[in-house]
Order: structure tokens, then sequence, then C-alpha cells
């Protein structure tokens, strides 16, 4: 077996081994839920295509159905490759592997091939199916069956070659920089909102063009310059389109590679300072704990992304409804005249606060806070630090990341939908505390299922039992208040809701911060 | 100062890590705690300092029992694994600062303490710098200087010497000797044999979880070199 066989196999196996916990039975449902996972995305991906494509062959403009998967296969591609950008540069093995008799061509080669063995898989079940069902249901040529094909083989080097300029941009920075954690952070958030942003927009186009006419929706095609090489690449194979194409997929790659290459092995320089003056600030040991939670928060991108998005969407919805009013949201759901006008104030009112309610309650800092404490944790154990601190400090974080946001944006949409101003504060009662029970109950969740042994903390973040728990927890919290208004509480109106909601919130959160000082605290100890 | 009194404690799956181990560190003491890898040394030290909790036994430290009140015990001593993984996300200022407000040390005690110590230990150069980019030894000589920050009465350490540079390791042992002067204590576990032979005043060995020598280094090692008696009680059942 060549060298660089063995490392690819190994590198596959250091993934799965980071699936594995103590317990096999977690081994165990870790594969079934992959392997499960795989077929369901490939099951319903490839069935979309294929509903699509026969849609489309319908409506006589079947092409529109490659360009439209090529658009749903790059955005998944971009996504994944801006996530990745952070943890990009360099390679934690990459010491371990030029010590060894193989060549760094070679090691650095197996790494990339890994990437794409996990880039691939995804890339291939949205746009394969696409091109199969093109071939089959709109008779099209073998030609533009075998482009296909090799489009889709080429497709997932555009993640790999985005996260790997933006790791090297990333990785300049934090070299040169102090707070380079922040920037980054800054960096990528300002990035994956471009893209959504982008991304809606496209759609709103897409939407537009195909309800005006076949014509229209492939001249469309044309607008969309990148898309539309690679759209042509499979469709007619004209020359400036392939080179297009191939230039687009193979250069940046090839410029990414070639920087990831430059990096592997090379000692990372974090920023140094050389300077002796140092600055002695006093807080309470209290503030010093929320102090060290914001620093971490923020020194973790994947962090921030993952749990700044409910204030981010509560920002947006308080100044889109603000501005927009609730009667064009009503008009906006193309509900029959007779059922908007049924519609009370009261109950749109509480469909305004379920929005509202939806967010914060699923993602929460707290849920992966204290595995994220990882090798760590002896600090706060080997320290006179009371546990109850330890918690404040970590649902601390999360209720100012979460409850001035809420509060502000209830206090904005009450005023401009003329709540009364006990309406106004019933409502930023319901939100405040609906975020103080959610950080309780992400930290409870994570006190169950903590996760300590992580590589990098994505793991933890994104992918652990806690963090999805967590969101469970505190979503069928959330639902409680709604599902008894809708149910039996819709003649007392919205103040009645408010009521019913704050009452169940705070006992909620009340059974919370008592479980937390009691059996919250030996869960804690016993870790 | 430091008692630790029929302490036994057994791992999940039924791994017997120490059993009942007693011993009994004074004031002015400077104990040296040696055996082979796995042999339960740092179960003991994780024990000893509240980190890991234990069946059975007592530890106590200055009085205070480590199970009943532990915040207490902890107020008292200091701690520095083997491994200090320290928060990556701090500068090293940012670190010292956080564990002396922990201890609520002043402002002025703390830029005393943190001056003399960083400067001893060739680290004031860098204390505005993340501790992401500190190596090894760097992080050592930091949590080093945290562990003084509040003057503890009782040193707790981990294999203190692993990938300390040669001048840290002197600079370390002078402050260990000193800080045994003024009647404080350590108790730390080394592989290190020339050094515990050197500096300590009382050694304990320990095989398989359980103590196989205990006392003032002259008698431990009689007529021997420690590593001769060492490697003698260590190899026979």
């Amino acid at each position: 077996m060549s060298n660089f066989i063995i490392l690819v196999k190994n590198n596959c196996l250091v993934f799965w081994g980071s699936l594995k916990t103590r317990k096999k039975g977690r081994y165990a449902a870790s594969g079934v839920l992959m392997v499960f996972l795989l077929l369901f995305v490939g099951f319903s991906m490839g069935s979309q295509s294929v509903i699509t494509t026969m849609a489309l062959v319908e409506e006589g403009i079947p092409q529109l159905s490659i360009f439209m998967s090529l658009m749903s296969a790059l955005t998944i591609g971009i996504l994944f490759g801006l996530m990745r950008a952070a943890n990009a540069a360099g390679s934690k093995d990459a010491e371990l592997l030029l010590s060894l008799p193989v060549g760094r061509v070679t090691a650095v080669c197996s790494k990339v091939i890994t990437q794409y063995i996990f880039d691939a898989p995804l890339m291939i079940m949205i746009f394969a199916p696409t091109v199969i069902a093109y071939y089959v249901l709109a008779g099209a040529s073998t030609g533009e069956l075998v482009r296909g094909l090799i489009l889709t083989l080429l497709l997932p080097l555009i993640p790999i070659a985005l996260s790997y300029l933006l790791g090297a941009i990333l990785a300049y920075l934090q070299e040169k920089f102090k707070m380079t954690s922040i920037i980054t952070t800054g960096i990528l958030m300002m990035l994956v909102v471009g893209y959504m942003f982008v991304n809606f927009k496209s759609s709103s186009i897409l939407a537009g063009v195909t309800d005006g006419g076949n014509a229209s929706a492939l001249g469309m095609i044309e607008k969309f310059a990148p898309l539309s090489w690679l759209t042509h690449f499979v469709l007619d194979g004209s020359v400036l389109p392939v080179i297009f194409s191939l230039l687009m997929l193979i250069v940046p790659f090839y410029l990414g590679v070639w920087l990831y290459a430059y990096a592997f092995g090379r000692p990372k320089n974090g920023y140094r300072s050389n300077s002796k003056v140092v600055a002695y600030a006093q807080r309470s040991p209290r503030k010093a704990l929320l102090d060290k939670e914001v620093k971490r928060y923020l020194a973790c991108s994947i962090y921030v992304f993952n749990t700044a998005f409910s204030p981010l969407m509560l920002i947006v919805i308080a100044a889109v409804l603000t501005v927009i009013g609730p009667e064009q949201l009503i008009s906006s759901m193309k509900l029959p005249i007779e059922a908007q006008a049924m519609i009370s104030r009261d109950f749109t009112w509480v469909i305004i606060a379920a929005g509202f309610c939806l967010f914060p309650a699923m993602t929460s800092t707290t849920a992966s806070s204290i595995s994220l404490e990882g090798k760590q944790l002896w600090i706060l154990k080997a320290h006179p630090v009371r546990t109850e601190d330890i918690f404040w400090s970590k649902y601390m974080l999360n209720i100012l990341l979460l409850v001035p946001v809420s509060v502000l944006s209830s206090i904005f949409i009450g005023v401009r939908v003329q709540m009364s101003p006990l309406e106004v504060v019933g409502f930023a009662a319901v939100l405040a505390l609906l975020g103080i029970l959610v950080s309780m109950l992400g930290l409870i969740v994570n006190l169950f299922f903590p996760r300590f042994d992580w590589d990098s903390e994505t793991a933890v973040v994104k992918q652990s039992m806690s963090v999805l728990m967590s969101m469970l927890a505190g979503f069928t919290a959330a639902c409680i208040p709604f599902i008894l208004y809708f149910t039996l509480l819709q003649k007392f109106g919205f103040l009645g809701f408010c009521a019913a909601a704050i009452v169940i919130y705070g006992g909620l959160t009340a059974g919370s911060y008592f479980f937390l000082k009691t059996a919250g605290r030996k869960l804690f100890e016993a870790l | 100062m430091l008692v630790i009194d029929h302490l036994s404690k057994t791992y999940p799956g039924g791994k017997i890590a120490v059993r009942d181990l007693s011993i009994t560190v004074e004031g002015g003491d400077l104990f040296g705690f040696i055996g082979q890898n796995g042999a339960g040394k740092t179960t003991t030290i994780k024990s000893a300092v509240g980190i890991l909790p234990f069946e059975s036994g007592e530890i106590t430290i200055d009085g205070h029992s480590v199970k009943k009140d532990p915040v207490t015990c902890k107020k008292l001593i200091a701690y520095l694994p083997d491994n200090p993984d320290l928060y990556d996300a701090l500068t090293g200022i940012q670190y010292l600062n956080f564990i002396s407000d922990i201890f609520r040390v002043s402002k002025e005690n703390r830029a005393e303490r943190i001056g003399r110590y960083a400067e001893l230990l060739e680290m004031s150069t860098s204390l505005n710098t993340p501790i992401s980019s500190y190596s090894h030894g760097m992080k050592q000589k930091l949590a080093l200087i945290s562990a003084f920050i509040h003057q503890p009465k009782l040193l707790i350490l981990d294999e203190p010497f692993v990938g300390l540079d040669p001048k840290a390791a002197f600079t370390l042992k002078t402050i260990m000797k000193e800080f045994c002067e003024q009647g404080n204590a350590i108790f730390f576990s080394t592989h290190v044999l020339e050094v515990a032979e050197k500096i300590c005043n009382k050694i304990a060995i320990i095989k398989n979880g359980e103590l196989i020598a205990c006392g003032a280094t002259d008698e431990v090692r009689g007529t021997q070199s420690l590593e001769e008696v060492f490697l003698e009680l260590t190899e026979h059942e």
C-alpha cells in the first residue's frame, strides 16, 4: 500500500475515532446516525432533484434544473468553506507527518484528498441526481451527461479552495494583529451575513423570473455569470464556458492548496508583545469569572457563530416588523380575506411573540459552556471558586447576549403595533424570562451531557448531544404557553397570554435555579 | 498542614488507583512523592486538591476537610498540574489577574508578586502575549507564577520540573526551598530522583496505589542512593 493511501486511510480513521467515546453504545449510535443521515439526505436530495426536473420538463425549460441544482450545490459548498475557514490553515498532525519518511507533497495531498472525501458526498448528492434526471427525463445527449458528471466531481473543489484561501488570510491576520479572534469572528460573521443576503436576493430574483415565463427564465441564467459558465459547461460544452469554468474551479483550488502546503508544518506564530507594561485590574471573583467567559466566547468564532444567530435574528425581525408592520406581515402570508378578517389584534401579537420566542429558545451559549472548559476544567476545580459563581458566570453570558436585545426588540415592536404600556411590559417580561430560562436549561443539559475529550471546538459547539438536547428542551419549554393560549386561553387576549407565559417561564426558571443550586452543583463536582 | 488519612480511590470500572494511603506533610516540609507511571501519584494529588472525589479516607488541609470544606482548603493551597492547560484565549497577564481576582489579591500585592516571580522566571516580556502562543515551558512558568500570587501555605505540584529549561528549573528549586524555609510546605510528585534526593527532607514512594516507603529522606534512602532504593522497592513484589 502506498504512503499516500496509508495516510488517507489514517485521516479517515482519525475522524472516525473522534466520534468514539468510551461508551460503545454511543459509538454505534454515531455510526448509525451518520449512515441514516447520509441515506436520508441522499434520498431527499435525489427525489427533490427528480421532482424539480420533471416539473421543469413539463414547463419546457429543463435546462433550468441544472442551473438551480448548481446554485444549491454551490450554496452548500460555499457555506462549508466559510464555516471551516477559521481552522483551515495548517494541520495538527503536520509535525508528526513531516517527521515520518513521507514526502511533504504526499502528506499535503493526503489531507486535501481527505477533505475532498468529506465534502464531495453532499455536493454529489445534490447535483448528480439532477444531471441523471436531466439526461433521462429531458432526453439530453451523452455528452451532456458526461460533462455533468465531470462537473459533479469538480464542484467539491470550491469549498476546499475557499476554506484554504480564507484560512490563509485569517492566519496572516492572526500573526499581525492583537485581538485576532474577534477580527476573525467579525470577518466570518460579515461573510456569512453577506452570503445569506446574496442567497436571499438570488432566490427572490429566481422566484420572480420563473413567474415571468420561459424565455425570461432561460435568459436569467445569463445574468449570474459564474453560474452561467458552469451551466453552459454542462448544457452545450462550448469553448469559452468550459475554459472559464475550469479556470474558476482549478485556479483558486491550486492557489488554496499551495498556501495550505506552504503553511503545513510551519509553526503558527500568534501575535506577540514584548511590552513589560502590564495592567493590573482588580475585580470580584464573579466579575472575573464572567470576564473570562466573555473572552472565551469571543475567542471562538464557531461559538459566536452558533449562538449570536438568535439575537441577530431578533434584531432583524424587530427591524423588519417595525418597518413593514404586522398588517403587511399578515397579507404576505397570502391568507384568504375571510381568514385575515378573523385574525384578531391579540392573536396577531401572540403570533409575533411566537416568532420572537422561537430564536432565543433554539440557541444558548450555556449548552456547551461546561464542555468547552475541556482540559482547563482543572482551573475551576482547583481554585477556591463557588460552584454557584461558576454557574452564574456561564448563564449570565447568555443572558447578557440575549435579554437586552429581546427586551429592546419587544419594546420597539410593542410601540409599533400600539400595545398598551402594560402589554409592552408583559411582552418584554415574557422574552426576558424565556432568555433566563433557556440560559439555565442549557447549563443543566450540559451538566448531564458534558464532553471534555474534544480536539476541535466545533465538536462541542455544533455536534454535541448537549447542544441538540438543549435546543429540544428550550423549544419545548418555550412552546408550553403558546399551546395553552391556542387551546384554552384565547379569550383572555394578549395580556392573558403574557400572564400565563410569565407564570410558566418564571416557574420553570425558579425550578431550574433550584436544580442548579442542589443537584446541578453535585453534578458539577462529580465531573 | 496536609494529612492524607487512609485514602482509597477506585475509578469507574473497578480500577483501584489508590489503596489505604496515609501521608502527613508538616509545615516546613519539602515532601517528594515518587512512583512509577500509573502508580497513583496524580490521583492522590488530584484528590488532595479537591479535583477528584474519593470514596474512603479523609484529607485535611490545615485542619479543614477537603470533602466538607473544599473552598476553604483551596484558599490555603496552590496546585500545579503536570500539564497545565491554561486559557488560550487570555494573555498571560489576563490569566494572572483572573487568578488574583479569585483569591481576592489586592492590586498592589498582585503587582508586586507577579512582577517578582515574572522577573525570576524570565516571563516579564511575555505577559501581554496570548497564552495560545506560549511553549509548554512558558505555560508551566505562568502556572507557577499564578501559584505564588496568593501566598499559599501549601503548594501541591505534579511534576513541576517537566518542560522547564535548566535555569528555570534551578530557579524553581531555589524558590521551593525558600518557600519551605518560611514555614510553608510543598508536596510534589517527580520522576527526577536526583532532584528529590537533593532538595526533599521527606519522601514517599508509591507503587500500584500503595505506599511502600515514607519518611525522612535519609531514613528512606539509608546508605544507598534514592535511585537504588526506588528500583529495589519497585522491582520486587
